[in-house]
């Protein structure tokens, strides 16, 4: 196994250094598209992504 | 993913049920496939491809991609229905193993055009544990695009004439885009893409604008306009890169033929090594010029010192003759004697008494105590510059007549280029004067080209910076109703969610880049040809370069690549991509459950484009170059260094000839090949044209 394995990717440091509220819906937002990830269009996840902005930012 | 094995019924010239056994152990693990060109390895290598991607999947190269049927199935058919195409395929990935079947009836074929690639497609996975599973059609295309998505289908299964085009500096963003893809960054890319559409930011800029003031709407228009320009003008740049590829295709083309052609064969050789040799020359000058540039910015203002230097060692000396530097009292004394209310002789001197005064007074020849520092500085500073000067001369010179001895060698060759050029007009030969034509053409052409490359990056990179200015501007702005102020406060979240998502993915780019440039280099070297180097810069594109001396040590160069060098880079950097992907779960990344995989890499004619020099180095890598290698290859291909090589190897576990049946077979195939010492026939005329795979043993 490679030196890196043991360290913690770089960018986990850019998302925690990131506000609890942007890190939150940057973790939803990865979700949805790993739900959707092989959808025929995108139409609806561009729907549910932006419901979920208009939610996540009340 | 690991092909197990295929079976072919009746697709195109596989007529009838036809299978081959891949071998996939890991001290066995290269499948040999013989075939003449025109004997069915294109086709072989488009089974696959359909047979996990349908017809979207299917090569350029691939005629009738709407034809699946064999003709001869097609024309004597009386029940459509049942008469069927199918592609069955086993193979592994992870911890399961998959069985593909895709199938189109003439029926079909005939009603859709051959358009529906998953019409009838069915997939079932077994797990280690024994548990199975099945999908059917666009699910089951979901399965096969989450193991390998359909985009990068060529970087696994490639033909070998088209596999420089990785290596052209203008597919960088397909190299990035493949480095992502095959990796798993897929997913951070395609969440930035899907946020900065219109369906999202557009809606919420809409919103913003509906319930503003007016300034704000303004700039909101103002914005949209420069958006829809860079998007205009990455359009245009995607085009030129395209046409850029499509051009140095037309040249190493047009290259071939006058290479092919006897009388223009000679000089067209010289004149494609003073080529290569210009191309380095240039390249060279530009590396010197920068160099020279960062010489200059960082020391250049040491050529102007000599006379400040000189005045002010005047001033410093004399200074120095008249005691006042260094300071030879501090004034932290004298303030400590007028605190304390003592002369230096140690006589009580009342505050402000006339003796009190006069010491005061010499608080103005005493010095702070970093003046002495100063003082220090200074003389070192002086003695840093005199000695730069001089250094600095000496390599500005070197420089200068190193660029000049540069330009009279690119001007030497130019001139050469010219008499070989005149050369050939000169020749009585029709087919050199019309080549030389395109030539020149094309020449005219790659210059406009990376003329108007330049200036389309140029002009999307200062409306970027636009753009960004504005969305800081419109996020100032205070929106008066609560609506507006809801829009903003949506919007401005959406664009830290982006920003966010953007550092991340370059973080994470960047970190796979330097794995990836490790495996490469690791690979490069056992394949290297001279003293070259292989890397990927920051922009993705590959760079081949060399080290020379230079003036100050040795300088690294970048070189210009041939076609052959380009196919050795781009399968350099493939294999480099799938053993990354083999060791993905080593490399620490934020997106959670990415494990990588093995992947095969399936060549048809690998050695056609890069030249004798390079075809035994890369035989002998083969078996290295991926867990799983499927070469198929002609005879002429295959006798001598490649036989050798993947002989001495022992990790061919399988190995199969293609015997072609046709009314003809084109001049360049043979009717026979010869396998160790057993002789096979591969042609035999026959009415129906069709293949049959054979398993051969030696």
């Amino acid at each position: 196994m490679s030196e890196t394995t043991r360290q913690e990717p770089r960018s986990l440091k850019i998302f925690k250094e990131a506000n609890s509220e942007i890190r939150e819906l940057v973790k939803n937002i990865m979700e949805k598209e790993r739900q959707e990830q092989y959808k025929r269009t995108r139409t609806d996840i561009y729907q549910s992504l932006l419901e979920f902005i208009k939610t996540g930012t009340p | 993913m690991i092909l197990q094995k295929v079976v072919f019924n009746n697709f195109r010239q596989y007529i009838g049920h036809q299978e081959i056994v891949f071998a996939f152990q890991k001290h066995k693990n290269v499948t040999i496939i013989h075939g003449e060109n025109g004997f069915g390895k294109t086709c072989f290598l488009n089974g696959l491809l359909w047979g996990l991607y349908g017809k979207n999947g299917l090569t350029k190269k691939f005629s009738k991609p709407e034809s699946i049927i064999p003709d001869s199935i097609r024309e004597n058919s009386k029940k459509p229905a049942t008469d069927i195409s199918s592609v069955e395929l086993i193979f592994k990935h992870g911890d399961y193993e998959y069985y593909v079947k895709r199938s189109i009836s003439l029926a079909q074929e005939k009603a859709t055009h051959g358009e529906e690639t998953d019409l009838e497609l069915q997939i079932t996975s077994l797990n280690s544990g024994g548990t199975a599973g099945s999908e059917k059609d666009s699910k089951a295309q979901k399965r096969i695009n989450s193991i390998l998505p359909a985009d990068l289908r060529e970087l696994i299964f490639f033909a070998g004439e088209q596999l420089d085009h990785l290596a052209m500096e203008a597919n960088a963003t397909q190299v990035r885009d493949s480095v992502r893809g095959l990796l798993g960054l897929k997913l951070i890319s395609q969440a930035i893409e899907d946020l900065k559409s219109p369906s999202v930011r557009g809606k919420l800029k809409d919103e913003l604008r509906r319930n503003s003031d007016n300034e704000t709407t303004q700039l909101l228009e103002q914005q949209a306009k420069i958006e829809l320009a860079i998007s205009d003008k990455k359009k245009g740049l995607e085009t030129c890169r395209s046409n850029q590829n499509a051009l140095l295709k037309k040249m190493s083309d047009i290259n071939a033929q006058l290479e092919a052609n006897r009388e223009a064969r000679d000089l067209h050789k010289q004149r494609t090594n003073l080529e290569t040799e210009l191309a380095d020359k240039n390249k060279t000058l530009q590396e010197l010029e920068k160099r020279l540039g960062d010489l200059l910015a960082m020391d250049g203002y040491s050529l102007f010192c000599p006379d400040l230097v000189e005045r002010g060692k005047v001033i410093t000396q004399k200074l120095h003759a008249e005691g006042r530097i260094p300071a030879r009292v501090m004034n932290e004394y004298i303030h400590d004697l007028l605190r304390a209310e003592i002369c230096i002789c140690g006589t009580h001197i009342p505050k402000d008494s006339e003796i009190w005064k006069k010491v005061e007074a010499q608080l103005t020849n005493a010095a702070h105590p970093e003046f002495n520092r100063a003082v220090g500085d200074l003389y070192k500073a002086m003695g840093v510059i005199e000695g730069s000067v001089n250094h600095t001369r000496e390599s500005v010179n070197n420089m200068i007549s190193l660029r000049l001895s540069l330009k009279e060698a690119s001007l030497n060759i130019r001139e050469n280029l010219d008499e070989i050029k005149d050369a050939l007009e000169g020749k009585d030969n029709k087919e050199i004067h019309l080549l030389e034509a395109q030539r020149e053409k094309e020449e005219i052409n790659k210059s406009e080209l990376l003329r108007l490359e330049g200036s389309l990056s140029t002009e999307i990179e200062t409306a970027e910076n636009e753009q960004r200015r504005l969305s800081v501007e419109i996020q100032s702005k205070q929106q008066k109703g609560e609506e507006g102020k809801k829009a903003q406060r949506r919007l401005h979240r959406l664009e830290e969610v982006i920003e966010l998502l953007e550092r991340i993915l370059q973080t994470e780019s960047d970190d796979l880049r330097n794995e990836l440039c490790k495996e490469i280099d690791a690979i490069f070297r056992r394949i290297s040809f001279h003293d070259y180097r292989l890397e990927l810069t920051d922009e993705f594109s590959m760079r081949l370069s060399k080290t020379l001396p230079g003036s100050s040590g040795l300088v690294k160069v970048d070189v210009g690549a041939s076609d052959g060098q380009r196919a050795v880079m781009s399968l350099v950097f493939i294999a480099s991509l799938v053993a990354l992907a083999q060791r993905r779960n080593e490399i620490p990344t934020i997106v959670k459950d990415l494990h990588g995989g093995d992947f095969p890499i399936v060549m048809d004619s690998p050695f056609a484009q890069m030249g004798e020099e390079f075809t035994a180095k890369i035989a002998k890598t083969v078996p290295e170059l991926a867990p799983q290698a499927i070469v198929l290859v002609t005879a002429r291909q295959y006798k001598g260094d490649v036989e050798r090589e993947l002989g001495l190897s022992k990790r061919i576990g399988k190995r199969y000839i293609l015997n072609y049946h046709a009314p003809t077979k084109r001049d360049d195939a043979s009717d026979s090949i010869t396998l160790g010492n057993k002789k096979f026939k591969i042609f035999k005329k026959d009415e129906i044209e069709h293949t049959q795979i054979q398993e051969v043993e030696l």
